[in-house]
């Protein structure tokens, strides 16, 4: 199957950090023959470039191979948390599902369904999709900056955001980021706060950058 | 070796290479890279310590150094020293250095925190997930440091790549430019990453290429940039965040935290300003005025200088001198008021080398506590004020102890605005620990001298940073810090750091001292000091100082605090009032930084700014001395 061979070549050449593989290692077996052919019609197609018997991804071919493990993974995620079954129990049903996520909507509700997740039940990646990203960057009434925080008040931090971008790589390269618990210990002299097992201090203009999601005020974020 | 400030970086290169460099957990103070030896099975390996890299995105000058290093290439195996409580931030470099095809080896350091606070890191899996060694780590007391030579000596470097999935936008410009750039000893894929977030080393290697190849790099780089409403590196971290979540997953166990009252305690009364102004002064009076200004500056010097030097070394070489040299020229270059070793060997050892010395232990130990960025972080809103930010804690109270130093650790402030604001106050308004010491000393019996001095100084510093902070242009700094846990000093580590910058400072300033006394000695042989004397003389007269007060300024040229020491001498003679104390110290605190200073203020700030600061200071300096004297004559006050 063309979405088989294309798993295969992301997790060697994209994950397994090869630059090209030889077309061999994937005629091999039961399904040598027909992922031979799969091969050149994925050439003819321009997914992937075949040289000297040298396999590599082209650009399409890459989005392509990303949106195929995505829909994969995905669809483990939801067969392992939703319907509590392992995906190598049902190979050909998730196999069947995964083509149904082909359809963009539905692959959104399902990611969504799952909270965005990150890994598949394997613990590989599952690529970013569109929804993802947006929901990283969503912003919502109980997110206010941190500057606006009690002393002693702690939440998570919903995004840091901030007119200069130079602002924000310092908060990000000193690791204040999204989805990190944070409790806010003083404000004066200047802000000091709790990330993890650090703490740090900023000025007012710093911490006016840092928005913070309140926990109390906010039950149920997710929406359907 | 490379790693964030604060993970304990230098002492475990210590333990790496037995040899020492300046241990620090204040973030930014490896300032220079520091090479060392070590020996592994037979085989020499030659270990660099880069400062303080948060990422492989570098934004200060100091992670940007770092960087250029990787770049560069040379290197067998690179070890990312991270902190182990904090893994989940910092593994984030880890991955970077992984992606970009670097050799490296993470270590987990300070794992005894890691484990006090209750965490259980599963090292073998973390192992297998990244594709490279790990290796545990407590570099303070040398732990693990075996291992970690034994993982060095094996290293085979792992050929697989590491991906980290980006969002598609930019997976995608990085592939379309990942091609096009030039090899480094970085993967294409990292390079094509640094490139996007628009890197400035990356951006000139890629201006170095042919004019079609670069715009059309350049131009993916402007699509990308329409393309996303929020900056390229906020996309980048979050890949980051998302690939560290799934790498971790199910490796740190946590278990309850034990609270250490009393260090919690002490950390809140040091933050909180109510009780940290109090403890900032208590902490000046005795480390400060008791210490360096009171044992430094006082017993052990009049120990040497009036006892070692002014009894027997002094008369001895007088003596002999007078005996192995017929010519009266030649006696005055080695002997006499004025000669190599009665007056520069004399000051340097006997004077400056004990107060600063015992300044430097004073530092040591403030410094290894964690107490720095706390003040810091204290001090920030006064700092702003002048246009600095509370990071400038470090070289200004550095200054304190050696202007030249501390005009060089100005390198670890964020802008060159602030750079520049630093360097005037260093240069102005911050005594070093020669000058204070002998300060300290003179206004030993009349508080009124040192309550005038400090209030006037104190005042041009503010004044003058406040008028610098609005002519500069530039916008505000911004202050961020880290705050490491407080911790007790250890003796070793104190000693090791007071030692070699012990060590710097005769190295760097005794042949200047030698240097100084010659020209002294060049200066009243050829006739042109006693010129120069009599022109500053009428200033000197004009703030109402004896005559004998223009040679402490002249030599005050020469090194600040030889000019300090000069007046010292004056002042043990009965030649100067208390008023006069008053102004001849605030004059010469603000009058000419000393040569190594201005030297060094060429070398980091150019040649213009140099000057500039100099001809500002000469007449601001008579000019504030003369008003002191003034407003005492007025007010009617004699201290
Ligand atoms: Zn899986
Ligand atoms: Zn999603």
């Amino acid at each position: 199957m063309k979405d088989e061979v294309l798993e295969i070549l992301w997790t060697k050449l994209v994950e397994g950090g090869l630059d090209s593989i030889g077309s061999e290692e994937i005629i091999l077996g039961e399904q040598g023959p027909a992922n031979g052919r799969i091969l050149k019609d994925l050439a003819e197609e321009g997914m992937i470039s075949l040289e000297e018997d040298r396999v590599n991804l082209t650009d399409s071919g890459f989005e392509e191979a990303r949106m195929t493990i995505r829909r994969h993974r995905l669809s483990e995620r939801l067969f392992n948390d939703v319907f509590e079954v392992y995906h190598e129990e049902f190979e050909s049903p998730a196999c069947r599902f995964e083509h149904m996520l082909i359809r963009p909507k539905l692959e959104k509700k399902i990611c969504e369904l799952l909270g965005h997740p990150k890994t598949c039940p394997h613990n590989r990646p599952i690529p970013v999709g569109e929804c993802c990203h947006r929901a990283e960057m969503r912003t919502d009434k109980a997110v206010v900056p941190m500057s606006k925080l009690r002393q002693g008040e702690s939440g998570v931090i919903a995004y840091v955001h901030t007119g200069d971008s130079d602002k924000l790589k310092k908060l990000m390269a000193m690791g204040i980021l999204p989805g990190e618990d944070v409790s806010l210990e003083r404000r004066f002299p200047s802000f000091v706060f709790r990330v993890g097992y650090s703490r740090f201090a900023v000025d007012e203009g710093m911490a006016a950058a840092i928005f913070v999601r309140r926990p109390a005020e906010n039950p149920t974020e997710e929406t359907l | 070796m490379v790693g964030n400030p604060n993970v304990g970086k230098s002492a475990l290169f210590n333990r790496l290479t037995g040899s020492y460099a300046v241990v620090s957990n204040y973030p930014g103070t490896t300032v220079a890279i520091t090479t060392g030896r070590m020996k592994i099975a037979g085989k020499d390996y030659s270990v660099v310590d880069t400062p303080g890299m948060y990422s492989l995105y570098p934004i200060t000058d100091e992670e940007r150094v770092g960087r250029r290093m990787l770049l560069d290439g040379g290197y067998e195996v690179v070890l990312h020293v991270v902190d182990a409580k904090n893994l989940t931030r910092m593994i984030h470099l880890t991955m970077q250095l992984k992606e970009a095809g670097i050799p490296v080896i993470l270590v987990l350091n300070i794992m005894d925190e890691a484990e006090e606070t209750g965490l259980v890191i599963d090292i073998e899996t973390l192992e297998k997930r990244l594709g490279i060694p790990v290796v545990p780590t407590v570099g303070i007391a040398g732990k693990g440091v075996r291992r970690l030579k034994e993982v060095i000596e094996n290293y085979r470097p792992d050929s697989r790549n590491f991906h980290v999935d980006f969002s598609l936008a930019v997976e995608k410009a990085s592939r379309e430019i990942a091609p096009l750039l030039p090899p480094t000893s970085l993967s294409s894929r990292a390079l094509s990453l640094l490139a996007l977030q628009e890197d400035r080393d990356v951006l000139e290697l890629i201006s170095r290429l042919p004019r079609d190849r670069a715009d059309r790099i350049i131009g993916v780089i402007d699509a990308l940039k329409r393309e996303l409403d929020h900056p390229v590196n906020y996309d980048i971290t979050m890949g980051l965040g998302r690939r560290a979540g799934q790498v971790l997953e199910g490796i740190i166990a946590k278990r309850e935290r034990k609270t250490r009252f009393t260090r919690d305690f002490l950390d809140r009364i040091l933050i909180s300003p109510w009780t940290g102004v109090p403890i900032l002064l208590l902490v000046l009076y005795f480390g400060f005025y008791k210490f360096v200004g009171g044992f430094g500056a006082g017993v052990v010097v009049d120990f040497l200088e009036g006892h070692i030097f002014g009894k027997y070394l002094i008369p001895f070489i007088n003596h002999w001198t007078e005996q192995l040299i017929p010519w009266p020229i030649l006696q005055n270059l080695i002997a006499e008021d004025y000669g190599v070793l009665t007056l520069g060997v004399r000051y340097a050892v006997a004077i400056i080398l004990p107060i600063v010395g015992t300044f430097f232990i004073v530092f040591s130990v403030v410094e290894d506590s964690g107490y720095l960025p706390r003040l810091s972080l204290l001090i920030d809103r006064v700092f702003k004020w002048v246009g600095l930010s509370g990071r400038a804690v470090i070289p200004m109270t550095l200054g304190f102890g050696c202007g030249t130093m501390a005009t060089v650790v100005t390198r670890t402030l964020e802008s060159t605005r602030e750079r520049v604001i630093a360097t005037i106050l260093l240069a102005l308004a911050i005594p070093c620990s020669a000058q204070l010491g002998v300060i300290f000393a003179l206004a030993a019996n009349s508080p009124g001298v040192l309550v005038t001095w400090i209030g006037t100084v104190s005042a041009v510093f503010l004044f003058i940073g406040y008028l610098t902070a609005r002519i500069i242009p530039g916008r505000q700094p911004d202050f961020f810090m880290e705050l490491p846990p407080l911790r007790m000093p250890r003796l070793a580590n104190v000693w090791l750091k007071t030692s070699s910058r012990m060590r710097w400072y005769f190295v760097e300033i005794l042949p200047l001292f030698l240097l100084a006394s010659v020209l002294i000695w060049a200066g009243n042989v050829t006739g042109i000091f006693p010129i120069l004397l009599k022109l500053l003389a009428v200033p000197t007269r004009a703030i109402g100082l004896p005559n004998e007060a223009a040679q402490a300024f002249l030599f005050g040229f020469f090194r600040r605090d030889y000019g300090v020491a000069g007046l010292y001498d004056i002042q043990q003679r009965g030649l100067l009032t208390g008023n006069q104390l008053a102004v001849a110290t605030i004059t010469l605190t603000l009058f000419l930084p000393c040569i190594a200073q201005f030297l060094v203020m060429m070398k980091e700030r150019g040649l213009k700014m140099a000057l500039g600061v100099a001809v500002f200071v000469f007449p601001f300096a008579f000019l504030v001395g003369g008003s002191v004297n003034f407003m005492l004559k007025v007010l009617g006050l004699t201290l």
